[in-house]
């Protein structure tokens, strides 16, 4: 029997800064039909050369409109400098794409956690039920910790958590019901995902692969050889995304 | 996609083609794992359709083998031919390492798995005797690399040196790609295993147009990390079904074969 999935971390773009092949959304969704990934929730990439956040989100809601297997998940900031759309705008325009969740980029975008900077977008986004994408590279575990923290109805999702990090991610998805996992890469832990379900359940692991970084088919073998049961892997291949941007408020 | 893949996509073993795993490891690291026990590893092996796992001790990466060494013979006798042993020694006392590497040889481990993490290189004289009869042996010989200088130039010494053993060059091709790609096309036995947690996309497809299938093998380097990930990535690669099974296990089991007992 298939397992739907709905991949929670991939793009288009570019894999890494200097590689000649740029890949459109066609190239994403080639790749999506010869491994059976039926949705996927994208952003632009890498994030490293994705500069401008109005162009990209523009570029981003385009190449996706009409396209129903691929959600949109945008780029959101602080508007701290009076440069941006104020944050209840950026969210609004995000939703009438069809965002599914956004991602933020503290470090690379230059903005503050602390409330003082950035309350009003997470306020606002807390408000939606929108979730968030929490870049490893990004925003430490403390970081997010503390975000989940303050503002517990907000979904919160973990990329690009790697192999090594089972002493910290375990304990802080006890200790946070609102943050979830994404298993692309580069989480391969030895029977991580089996413990994950074990002890808190299936529902706060997403299916995710880390394309266009790496080829999706390592992390469809890792969800499909895990040691859970097949509705565990329905939850985790596409159910618990499809829940989380059901609860949107749109 | 192909039949392999299809298997993958739905779960299912491994069944109608000969998997070996030549990139493992029994053993505790700084890396968290809940279960490292041989009988999980089994488990996952039997998920997957993994026919035999070449295992070496996570010991390899520090100064005490001999214990590592004992954990993998215990496991070889629990679960004979479907775990093999990769003797790892340290090379600190080269009469200690040539006893331990004739003792292990004669307890049926097939091959020699070196890592510099512990600060030799692989040329040093502590290896000499263990390399002598691995090559004597024609045995497979992985090496611990990482894209690195002093790895290269130790490679392109020993591979000469030690004919008739195969040098599988651990993570081979995951950085520095063009230098690994040169070296197995220049050594008739040095093979790539390019084996990592973060596989470049396209990797395998690259590796297989440069070098040949033939000259790849497959490891998960599981319990390091997880096994699951890494069958996928040859059932879903864009290369020939052929290339997949020598890959899986085709060229595994001719390297195995040659190995005199």
């Amino acid at each position: 029997m298939t397992i739907a999935l709905f991949d929670v971390q991939c793009g288009f773009g570019s894999a890494t800064p200097g590689c000649p092949e740029l890949l459109s959304a066609d190239t994403l969704l080639g790749e999506m039909d010869s491994v059976g990934v039926e949705r996927a929730l994208v952003r632009t990439l890498p994030a490293t050369m994705v500069i401008d956040i109005p162009w990209s989100n523009h570029h981003l809601f385009t190449a996706c409109a009409g396209n129903p297997r691929l959600v949109p998940c945008p780029i959101v900031a602080p508007n701290s400098a009076r440069d941006l759309a104020p944050e209840h705008l950026q969210l609004s325009e995000a939703i009438a794409q069809g965002a599914g969740a956004v991602v933020i980029r503290p470090r690379q975008d230059y903005w503050s956690l602390a409330p003082w900077c950035c309350d009003r977008l997470f306020t606002a986004l807390q408000t939606r039920r929108l979730p968030v994408l929490c870049q490893t590279s990004e925003l430490s575990y403390e970081d997010v910790a503390a975000l989940a923290e303050r503002y517990p109805t907000l979904p919160l999702i973990i990329i690009g958590a790697d192999y090594r990090s089972q002493r910290i991610l375990l304990p802080l998805l006890e200790a946070c019901s609102n943050v979830y996992l994404s298993i692309g890469s580069n989480y391969i832990v030895q029977r991580g995902i089996e413990q994950c379900v074990e002890t808190v359940g299936a529902r706060r692991l997403l299916f995710g692969t880390g394309y266009p970084d790496v080829d999706m088919a390592g992390h469809i073998s890792q969800l499909m050889y895990a040691d859970i049961s097949d509705d565990e892997k329905r939850l985790i291949g596409s159910g618990n995304l499809d829940r989380l941007i059901q609860g949107v408020q749109r | 996609m192909s039949m392999l893949w299809d298997r993958v996509r739905q779960g299912q073993p491994l069944s109608d083609v000969e998997v070996v795993d030549l990139h493992g490891h029994l053993g505790r690291c700084t890396v968290p794992a809940a279960d490292l026990s041989v009988e999980t590893h089994i488990r996952t092996m039997d998920r997957i359709g993994v026919d035999c796992a070449v295992v070496s001790h996570t010991h390899c990466m520090s100064w005490d083998a001999t214990e590592g060494n004992d954990e993998v013979l215990a496991a070889m006798r629990a679960f004979p031919g479907r775990i093999l042993g990769y003797v790892t020694l340290w090379p600190g006392d080269a009469d200690a390492a040539r006893r331990e590497m004739e003792l292990r040889v004669s307890q049926g481990f097939v091959g020699l798995k070196l890592h510099n993490s512990n600060g030799y290189r692989y040329t040093d004289p502590g290896y000499a005797a263990a390399l002598d009869l691995a090559n004597e042996r024609r045995m497979p010989v992985l090496l611990h690399t990482w894209g690195d200088a002093p790895t290269f130039e130790d490679t392109r010494a020993l591979a000469p040196r030690y004919p008739e053993a195969a040098f599988l060059l651990g993570h081979g091709g995951v950085l520095a790609e063009e230098t690994y790609i040169a070296l197995a096309r220049e050594f008739t036995n040095v093979y790539l295993d390019p084996t990592m947690s973060r596989t470049p996309r396209g990797l395998w497809e690259r590796l297989v147009e440069a070098v040949g299938a033939e000259k790849l093998t497959w490891g998960s380097d599981a319990n390091f990390y997880s096994m699951t990930p890494h069958p996928g990535k040859v059932a879903g690669a864009k290369i020939s079904e052929e290339a997949k099974r020598l890959i899986l296990g085709g060229n595994a089991r001719r390297l195995l074969e040659r190995v005199k007992r």
